[in-house]
């Protein structure tokens, strides 16, 4: 994923100034903050993303888009999210090995401590396990509000793509939280 | 779209989401008006859309983007900064209630090439309860409750802390090699403990080495929290029979019995 266009890193002439980082985080520190979170699910993860979106815009290396600097702010963010989900895939991934369920018993309590979390964990929770492509669009349309043609540009996937993502990412999220 | 013959997949979302042309509208409209199943599939598509669009948002830390902004560049991703912070934060916060650190008995003197030592990762909090605290994801906090140290002997650093249903995980990497640490709210049902199992001693806890599916696993109660320990290649033969050499005439059902009964008891749990 690359975030378009890159070209020479300075804005062309009739194209708005690239915001500072400064501007970015008192004006849309929070908005961006939350995009990365609800991506990430932990706001150490949350952190390393941000820092990089405005790493990335301090290097020039994203042409500011006339526009929504919201959606444009999104468009960063997606795209280093994605960016690290790939990365870590190549590092060989260990999964939680069935041991511990064949061997523990889980105490009552426990279990009803935990099932009685709040539902903005429980969302947070059941979006996290939504595979990253799906939950990127999730969140482009339903935390960021663009439309699937604004979504579809900003993951360079067909619109058809973005409508199927979304609905089986829905599905997903009303199976888990059912 | 062809209402007549097949109801709407992904159409639902669009059409929840106004992302349909005007004539598709109008054929989901057609298909709604005679189809309860594809009305409650919108209504339970709206409901999840609203879940997510109405989480609240997300507030940094104080001063995160202060900091961020005074520090620069910030430090390289190749050390991941809350790995750095974990290990501030354990330091300051747990000398005076963590155990000792303490050897894997004779296992450290012989572990195999890349397996660290061990005991170092049974430096867990004594108040450990294991039930991670729903309201707070983050791996800072929720690492320095269980007492999970930033990086073990060897290069191993820890590089994320994950939830799996009730367990969460722990895994430490150096170059290549992969160690698993999964912490389960619960305690070691013993007569599950598959034959093969042999117990150490750490610091006085009873630890038992579990032979599951050809690897070989470190598991431990600490407190209310079953410790398991994945290591980046199996334990030696030759080692697992220095942790508990062969007792003539004893079972290895009757090792795994007798443990069982030391760790009740050392847990009050007897």
């Amino acid at each position: 994923v690359t975030d378009p266009p890159a070209g020479d890193g300075q804005p062309s002439e009739d194209a708005d100034p690239i915001p500072t980082w400064e501007e970015i985080a008192r004006d849309h520190g929070r908005f961006l903050y939350t995009v990365a979170y609800r991506l990430t699910g932990n706001h150490d993860d949350t952190q390393d993303l941000v820092q990089e979106v405005l790493l990335r815009v301090r290097r020039g290396l994203i042409t500011f888009t006339p526009g929504s600097l919201e959606g444009w702010l999104s468009r960063i963010t997606t795209n280093a999210f994605l960016d690290e989900v790939r990365k870590r895939r190549r590092r060989p991934l260990e999964l939680v090995p069935d041991l511990p369920d064949a061997l523990v018993g889980v105490d009552s309590d426990v279990e009803a401590a935990r099932s009685a979390d709040r539902l903005p964990e429980e969302i947070q929770t059941a979006l996290e396990d939504l595979p990253p492509d799906f939950r990127a669009a999730v969140v482009l349309c339903d935390v960021v509000g663009l439309d699937y043609a604004e979504i579809a540009e900003t993951l360079a996937i067909p619109p058809g793509t973005v409508r199927s993502r979304i609905h089986r990412g829905r599905a997903m999220l009303r199976k888990a939280l059912a | 779209v062809s209402a007549s013959t097949s109801h709407l997949d992904d159409l639902i979302s669009a059409y929840v989401d106004g992302q349909l042309s005007g004539v598709e509208r109008s054929v989901v409209d057609a298909h709604l008006a005679s189809c309860p199943a594809c009305r409650a599939e919108v209504a339970a598509t709206e409901q999840a859309k609203a879940w997510v669009s109405q989480l609240p948002p997300a507030d940094p830390p104080f001063g995160f983007y202060e900091r961020m902004l005074r520090d620069g560049a910030g430090p390289s991703p190749r050390h991941p900064r809350w790995v750095m912070r974990l290990g501030a934060v354990s330091l300051a916060a747990t000398a005076s209630v963590w155990f000792g650190v303490v050897g894997f008995g004779t296992l450290d003197a012989n572990r195999p090439g890349g397996m660290p030592a061990l005991g170092s990762l049974f430096n867990l909090h004594s108040e450990a309860k294991a039930v991670v605290e729903p309201t707070d994801r983050s791996v800072e906090p929720r690492a320095a409750a269980f007492g999970l140290p930033p990086a073990l002997p060897g290069g191993y650093e820890l590089t994320e802390l994950s939830e799996h249903g009730a367990s969460e995980q722990a895994i430490y990497q150096a170059e290549d090699k992969v160690i698993s640490v999964i912490l389960t709210p619960g305690v070691v049902i013993v007569n599950r403990l598959p034959a093969g199992t042999l117990i150490d001693y750490v610091d006085g806890h009873q630890v038992f080495v579990v032979p599951w599916e050809g690897q070989i696993y470190l598991v431990a109660q600490r407190g209310y929290t079953v410790v398991t320990i994945k290591g980046p290649e199996p334990l030696a033969p030759s080692m697992t029979e220095r942790v508990d050499p062969p007792t003539p005439g004893r079972s290895l059902t009757d090792r795994v019995e007798n443990a069982g009964k030391g760790l009740l008891q050392a847990f009050g749990l007897g």
